[in-house]
């Protein structure tokens, strides 16, 4: 083995002595592998010391994240070669290290680009097709097909599961159960049933907690939240907001939305892979998508509840005093989730109420000053 | 012998006629690979996964050195990333289907079974019976990718400079499987040893090193000797059975049960251990060339449970990080799973966007903590195991073996990426 220096700082190694596999056979071979800084190249003479092989030093490779301690070469620019050269020797290996400039490159070929390309394209294609077309489409379908009884006991099981959720949270009593609200509650949302035959019994109930919220839960379950009382004004705001949720039962939309649901989390998990960073984007994308979906569902609500409203007696106003009163409110970070997220209101939908209003016809309350109070009081204990 | 070199080197003076395996990987360099890892697939979404697990294969199969000659891992993240996208086109598909069809099932039964007030014990035999039902459909799907996956990473592992290789035959081992596991099912497990026998046959029969082809012999009956602490474990369970049932002595009879469920789980990984060497012993390479393996289940449970109590003691401190945090997410997230829909996403809403943001990353880091214990101090271990009393005998015919030409696999093991059956490596 000789060292010699090249230049100043330039040092090459003549007959180290290496493992080498040719790529041909299963054959291991002792060679002697020297580098010639001058003329750029890497030979490898067999023991007898006859020529095996020359590997231009640009097209010089280190297999990468090798356990081994030492240095595995090939060569080859884009393919790596079929041949092995396995050296050991530390000196020999920082030379080559320091010679070499490509050791660590990868080449991708525009091909293999192209076709990666075309690939995250078509699934891209997919997964949209799947997500926006198909599952929302195949859920309408199949909605339509559950019995309304079998909805309503779905309902049952999914408000226990609310239930539980509730009561972990914060001990004592969920539900609030003020007899004379919950009657002037239910005559309230009789009222805004008038001409229109729903499936299943609605069944309304109010939930003791702050947040502004109100839901449909399949199988004709609404559900009001505390706070959601406390900031309406008047008894026809509130009026407004059931008559909404009223729409979305009589469109079946929270159980074609749970299947819907289902299918697109089935289908991002799938994309984005188990428990890494997906996680956080499958949860994001479910949420945007479900929003996007839910802009013809909520204005078919809107017309729902302004229809219902009329017959009622009541102001179509209201929901549009309502949403305004919401949009004051935006700012307010406690208050911007809630049903502001689901339903967000905007000048436009207010004004599509406020067109709804008939000048000509006189409006009654929805119900008594006295009933009101009432409601008001639901949770009180 | 046709070793050309008569100068110093190991194993040139006298060739050995046996090779021994041997796994030497640095655990404080794995531990940092697999962390760093894992940090760049949370940062980038998932995306980084695929070169994750490359690095790391890479890092295991440079590792592993039968008779002092290490594998080589050629396969690249790019390529996996490209079979992702294409097993996703196909997988999509069929599955964004299946799951909307299971979920209008799953509440159609459901209506059907629920009819008390308050039996949530329907609602989770229907949600368990929905899983299985998803399960099987899916079935067929995972042991195709199972194969192909198998294949890929034998078409990407070289030793001495030439490949291995395995035939195309995924379709066949499919039904195949599904064939057994039906048997394997109506028997009640006890046609284990057929399945694990003709299943291994049927891969093993159609695998290569260069031009040279493996095959497995030996009978799928010599296999029941290695279940017999299995039977043992359901004799002492049906003893403990019988001491509460007759004898009415709960407290005794229960511990008899417990034992026989630890014995149980013994059983099973000493089958596991047991019919490996089976096969192994019975593997044929080119008609020639045998193999040996001496690995222990003692030792393999051995390395399982200190492993799991050292990660337990690590994990101690990752929890009491993040225990603030993740309580908060769970109350922030915890529904959403569950149905998804509009009215769970509204009654969330309200609780804290950031502070369930911070909770989520929590987590995330102490799971990529956690998966990086768990490969530097049970899946390296084992397998370290296996590979320390691997033995090739008779390597001598090895000499003669020439390459084979590559196996272009475009899809490489995207299958099992998308359906995550993938494995520890
Ligand atoms: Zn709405």
């Amino acid at each position: 083995m000789h060292w010699m220096s090249v230049g100043h700082s330039k040092v090459a190694f003549t007959w180290v002595d290496a493992r080498y596999f040719d790529g041909l056979s299963a054959q291991r071979r002792q060679v002697f592998v020297s580098l010639d800084v001058e003329s750029w190249r890497l030979t490898i003479h067999d023991s007898s010391g006859a020529e095996l092989d020359i590997w231009p030093l640009e097209t010089l490779r280190q297999l990468r994240d090798d356990a081994g301690g030492g240095l595995v070469l090939c060569s080859g620019a884009v393919d790596p070669g079929e041949a092995r050269i396995v050296l050991s020797n530390a000196r020999a290996i920082s030379e080559i290290k320091a010679a070499c400039p490509n050791l660590t490159k990868t080449t991708v070929t525009g091909r293999t680009w192209g076709k990666i390309g075309v690939w995250i394209g078509a699934s891209v294609a997919a997964v949209a097709l799947m997500i926006f077309v198909i599952v929302p489409a195949l859920a309408e379908q199949l909605a339509v097909l559950i019995p309304p009884e079998r909805e309503a006991k779905v309902g049952s099981a999914v408000l226990r599961q609310i239930e539980r959720v509730f009561s972990e949270q914060e001990a004592g009593d969920w539900h609030c159960t003020n007899s004379e609200g919950q009657m002037a509650l239910e005559q309230m949302v009789q009222a805004l049933q008038q001409g229109q035959e729903f499936p299943y019994p609605i069944q309304v109930g109010v939930v003791d907690n702050e947040m502004v919220n109100a839901f449909a839960l399949p199988g004709g379950h609404i559900i009001v939240m505390r706070g959601l009382i406390e900031i309406a004004e008047a008894p026809e705001h509130l009026a407004a907001v059931l008559a909404h949720e009223l729409g979305h039962v009589a469109q079946r939309d929270p159980i074609v939305q749970a299947l819907r649901a289902a299918g697109t989390a089935g289908l991002l998990s799938l994309v984005l892979g188990d428990a890494t960073g997906g996680t956080v984007l499958a949860l994001a994308g479910e949420t945007l998508i479900a929003a996007k979906n839910s802009r013809a569902v909520e204005a078919r609500a809107d017309d729902f509840a302004l229809a219902q409203l009329a017959k009622a007696g009541v102001s179509p106003e209201a929901l549009a005093e309502f949403f305004e009163l919401l949009l004051e409110e935006m700012g307010d970070p406690v208050f911007g989730m809630g049903w502001i997220s689901s339903h967000p209101p905007s000048a436009e939908r207010a004004a599509h109420a406020r067109e709804a209003v008939q000048t000509a016809r006189s409006y009654q309350k929805s119900v008594s000053s006295q009933e009101w109070q009432a409601i008001q009081q639901i949770c009180a204990k | 012998m046709t070793y050309t070199s008569t100068l110093q080197g190991e194993g040139a003076a006298s060739a050995p006629t046996h090779l021994n395996g041997a796994f030497l990987p640095e655990k404080s360099k794995l531990f940092w690979l697999a962390l760093w890892t894992g940090a760049l697939t949370i940062v980038t979404f998932g995306i980084y996964r695929f070169w994750a697990r490359t690095r790391l294969r890479r890092y295991i199969w440079s590792s592993t050195k039968p008779g002092g000659d290490s594998f080589e891992y050629t396969g690249t993240g790019l390529e996996k990333f490209l079979g992702f996208l294409i097993a996703l086109v196909v997988i999509m598909v069929y599955s964004g289907i299946l799951q909307v069809v299971l979920d209008f099932i799953g509440y159609n039964l459901w209506g059907e079974v629920i009819s008390g007030p308050n039996d949530s014990m329907d609602d989770a035999l229907i949600q368990t019976g929905l899983t299985y039902g998803a399960g099987l459909a899916i079935l067929p799907l995972i042991f195709f990718a199972q194969y192909r996956a198998r294949r890929y990473m034998m078409s990407r592992t070289r030793w001495r400079g030439l490949r291995f290789a395995m035939d195309a035959a995924a379709l066949g081992y499919t039904w195949r499987v599904m064939l057994y596991f039906a048997a394997w099912s109506l028997s009640f497990g006890l046609l284990t040893p057929l399945a694990t026998f003709r299943l291994e046959k049927y891969m093993t029969d159609r695998m290569w090193y260069g031009d040279a082809r493996f095959e497995q012999t030996g009978q799928w009956t010599a296999l029941y000797a290695a279940m017999k602490h299995q039977f043992i474990a359901v004799g002492v369970l049906l003893l403990g059975a019988a001491i509460i049932y007759f004898g009415q002595a709960v407290a005794l009879g229960g511990n008899v049960m417990i034992a026989g469920g630890l014995w149980l789980i013994f059983g099973f990984v000493y089958y596991q251990v047991e019919s490996f060497k089976y096969l192994t012993a019975h593997k044929v390479l080119e008609g020639k060339v045998h193999f040996t393996s001496n690995a222990s289940s003692a030792r393999v449970i051995r390395i399982f449970v200190l492993g799991v109590a050292l990660i337990a003691v690590l994990v101690v401190g990752l929890i009491i990080a993040f225990g603030a945090l993740f309580g908060l997410f769970a109350l922030a997230g915890g529904g959403l799973d569950i149905t998804g829909g509009d009215p769970w996403t509204e009654i969330f809403a309200g609780i804290g966007l950031v502070a369930g943001l911070g909770a989520i990353f929590g987590s995330l880091v102490a799971l990529v903590c956690i998966g990086a214990f768990v490969i530097v101090f049970i899946s390296a271990p084992i397998l370290g195991h296996y590979v320390d009393t691997f033995r090739v005998e008779n390597a001598e015919p090895l000499e003669q073996i020439r390459q084979r030409a590559g196996d272009n696999m475009v899809d490489a093991d995207g299958f099992a990426d998308a359906l995550d059956v993938g494995g520890a490596f």
